[in-house]
């Protein structure tokens, strides 16, 4: 199961690696924020039209046909699957209280919580936190590096990219089950994530002027928020 | 009369001082009051909701939005290095059609009632002299939204800037939106296409 999520994200990568080369730059119109913009801008088009004619629809139906707690239930069960991420990247962050809680509320969901059916949060007093190996990287002193945003996977920056397999390995669901338990969990986990993003998504794209711009900025932000836990330094230079 | 005149002359001054002093207490303020005062407008509109309609929550949160907002600031921003390029027309339109959208997207977004509150966090020394305010908007059943003001010293009273929700600062969100399309079509095309947007998100404004 690692060796083949990693392989996917090596493909993926590889994949992306061509592209790039292949988009040589056309000087004059390249915004230094954004280096790669018109491969971004491509692979955005083709995100958005998969997701209109494919997962929007399936997410869709998704949440007509299965009841809010259901949804709930489900959304913590993977939630909780992969929480083990923010445990790890805690540990390797420095955060040591802050995994040591996390480790705790893991165990408290996975037992009491019904491995994750019930999600007691906001009753224990420890609250959810959400890390990753790229936030971690970035505690580390890594660059952001330019901003990509690559077919199926989405938005990522140049240090989100090593993100993609690790997150991979601190996930449990990545390590029970059969193949074929996979692709189907992994799809369902797909269906949930894109069901829960809808109305952002229409956010995005009734009230932003460019749409690959809005979900640029906003991707971009809420990271810098995360590396910051909740509270990045508020005033930018144009201020 | 003369007597009399001497006396209140000399009491003219403290009198005058007086005042002064209370007019600038007043006006100075405390950067939280600016927020407590725009968010207590908008619970006003969210209370008065549905019975007001669009066009009544705009009318009244309308003057709350002119005094809590700097959109002198928050156009030249928004407008980046393309702003010295501006007619004075060009920079008078961009300010009124960015509180057109400030004022029109709360009467939008703000139109009922759900038991919601607003929380004061804390407030703290922003760089270059700006104060920022933290709070959180509370909501019965959902995760709460934080939301932090960026907040500037304008004639002595203290104005709001820039509103970062869930971490996603509005004002660099404009910035990097208007820049792309300044740099690839001129400022005539984005004030037209503001104004489109307003149109097209609030029919009845």
């Amino acid at each position: 199961m690692v060796y083949r999520a990693r392989q996917s994200a090596l493909g993926i990568l590889a994949l992306t690696v061509l592209l790039l080369n292949g988009c040589a730059s056309t000087g004059g119109d390249i915004d230094p924020n954004d280096p790669y913009e018109s491969f971004n801008r491509t692979m955005f088009s083709f995100n958005k039209g998969l997701d209109e004619t494919l997962f929007a629809p399936i997410a869709s139906a998704y949440a007509q046909v299965t009841p809010a707690p259901a949804r709930a239930a489900i959304y913590h069960v993977f939630d909780n699957l992969a929480y083990p991420t923010t445990i790890v990247n805690q540990f390797l962050q420095g955060k040591i209280e802050r995994g040591l809680e996390d480790a705790g509320r893991f165990l408290f969901n996975s037992t009491l919580g019904l491995g994750g059916l019930i999600d007691f949060s906001s009753g224990t007093g420890l609250p959810r936190h959400q890390e990753d190996f790229s936030q971690t990287l970035a505690v580390w002193g890594a660059p952001r590096g330019a901003y990509l945003e690559l077919p199926l996977l989405g938005p990522t920056t140049m240090r989100g990219l090593p993100g993609i397999p690790a997150d991979t390995v601190t996930d449990i669901l990545t390590w029970v089950g059969s193949d074929t338990w996979d692709y189907v969990m992994g799809g369902v986990k797909r269906v949930d994530q894109r069901a829960r993003l809808d109305s952002a998504i229409k956010l995005r794209d009734r009230s932003s002027l460019d749409p690959y711009i809005f979900q640029r900025e906003a991707f971009l932000q809420k990271r810098r928020s995360l590396i910051y836990d909740g509270n990045p330094p508020l005033d930018s230079q144009n201020q | 009369m003369p007597a009399l005149w001497s006396r209140v002359s000399r009491l003219l001054p403290l009198s005058l001082a007086g005042l002064l002093t209370s007019a600038l207490v007043l006006a100075t303020g405390d950067p939280a009051q600016t927020v407590a005062g725009l968010h207590q407008g908008l619970l006003g509109i969210m209370q008065g909701g549905a019975q007001l309609g669009f066009a009544g929550r705009r009318s009244r949160i309308a003057p709350v939005v002119d005094e809590s907002f700097d959109f002198d600031t928050i156009a030249r921003v928004a407008m980046g290095r393309y702003w010295q390029q501006m007619t004075a027309a060009q920079q008078e339109r961009s300010r009124r059609l960015l509180r057109q959208l400030t004022i029109d997207s709360y009467a939008d977004n703000f139109a009922d009632y759900g038991g919601e509150t607003f929380r004061f966090v804390s407030s703290q020394e922003g760089r270059r002299g700006r104060k920022i305010v933290r709070t959180e908007l509370l909501r019965v059943d959902e995760t709460p939204v934080q939301l932090d003001y960026v907040l500037k010293r304008v004639d002595g009273r203290w104005r709001i800037i820039n509103v970062v929700a869930n971490g996603v600062s509005d004002l660099s969100l404009k910035h990097a939106e208007y820049g792309s399309i300044l740099r690839k079509q001129g400022i005539a095309s984005l004030l037209q296409q503001i104004a489109a947007q307003i149109k097209r998100l609030y029919p009845e404004s």
